[in-house]
């Protein structure tokens, strides 16, 4: 089960490049592109840098003024989505 | 550079391997099949022609189907051949008509039926000229990307060129799948030779009422561009790693919108000054 400290790095195969206020992603496996705002482009940045997902929830939180645990719930539901779809992975 | 070559025509016998693409129309009509080959990939366009293109994308060799015309051969080599072949090579193409503006050229991005060559016909009819009708190369230099001129002809609809042209007075060889008319470029019909730095792209949209142009952000510019995209292998990381990056640059330094317009040939000419306009006002 994925938690705020979980580490996630990004695959090999997994492009990503800034576009305006949003990111693009392409999976090279899949051939499948996919566009990243608002939150997921957050969690996007912290992943890449680095960090955890615990320091996506505060950066949130931060701009967006929501509830923290709301904000936590969100960002566990699409980081695992992006586990899913190949876009992440755990380590 | 492509070397072509056009063999004799032979049936389409079937095919032991199972292709890794395909292009479908809506209707579900099967317009190419992408198979791999020794020599690199064999492109079958089903009832008109098979076309194998060697790994490097340097090479098309043509075998026509048994009925297929020499004008039908050179259409599908022209505007699906040459830019499947550029992308194996890594030189982006995209499915774009484009015209000249002052200042550079504008292209016209779209799928078949969007009205591209309409639309570029009745600049190409006026005061500006046309590049390519159906398949755009891009080269990127230091002040931006540049629309390379491909073969001077517009293909038009009978009730586009009754429209626009009236009697035309040069007319290609007809295509055997389609009754669309094949404008070669002349007097009336003024085709650009030149490069031109592309200063906007439109992507056209669906019958309205009114013109309306809205700028495109993010990844719905990005999109704009890559579902315009001719990819030869689909499959190949590098290759497809290469197209991102370039839809990436070219979706980034080239402002783009969409374009919605009554599909009424009388309201062609105010179509294009609101283009015109647009690039004006947008200092593209």
């Amino acid at each position: 089960m994925m938690k705020l400290d979980t580490p996630l790095t990004i695959p090999p195969q997994v492009m990503s490049r800034p576009v305006g206020d949003e990111t693009v992603l392409l999976n090279l496996e899949s051939g499948i592109y996919f566009g990243l705002d608002g939150i997921g482009r957050l969690i996007w940045e912290s992943v890449s840098a680095g960090k955890t997902l615990g320091h996506a929830v505060q950066t949130i939180v931060g701009e967006y003024e929501v509830d923290p645990a709301r904000a936590e719930a969100d960002v566990l539901a699409f980081a695992s989505d992006l586990v899913d779809r190949g876009l992440l992975a755990e380590t | 550079m492509i070397r072509q070559t056009t063999n004799e025509p032979r049936s389409q016998t079937s095919l032991e391997s199972t292709p890794f693409h395909r292009y479908v129309f809506d209707d579900g009509t099967v317009w190419t099949e992408f198979h791999r080959s020794k020599v690199g990939y064999l492109l079958r366009f089903p009832g008109l022609a098979d076309f194998e293109v060697s790994a490097d994308g340097t090479e098309v060799a043509a075998w026509p189907a048994e009925d297929t015309d020499e004008a039908t051969i050179e259409h599908l080599y022209i505007n699906q051949l040459v830019p499947l072949a550029m992308s194996r090579q890594g030189r982006p193409a995209f499915h774009a008509s484009v015209v000249t503006v002052t200042g550079g050229a504008v292209a016209l991005l779209g799928s078949a039926g969007a009205g591209k060559s309409t639309l570029a016909a009745s600049f190409a009819l006026g005061e500006a000229g046309f590049l390519t009708d159906d398949a755009l190369l891009v080269e990127e230099r230091d002040d931006g990307f540049y629309a390379i001129p491909s073969h001077p002809s517009l293909r038009l609809w009978a009730d586009s060129v009754e429209a626009l042209v009236g009697e035309p007075e040069s007319l290609a060889g007809a295509i055997c799948y389609s009754t669309k008319a094949r404008l070669l470029a002349g007097e009336a019909l003024a085709h650009d030779v030149e490069p031109r730095r592309l200063l906007a792209a439109f992507r056209l949209g669906g019958n309205s009422e009114f013109v309306t142009i809205k700028p495109l952000a993010g990844s719905d510019r990005y999109r704009a561009w890559l579902d315009n995209s001719f990819l030869l292998d689909i499959e190949d990381r590098d290759l497809l790693a290469q197209h991102f990056d370039w839809t990436h640059r070219i979706s980034g330094a080239v402002p783009t919108f969409t374009l919605d317009y009554p599909r009424d040939f009388c309201m062609l000419p105010e179509v294009r000054d609101a283009i015109r306009r647009h690039v004006r006002k947008t200092g593209s």
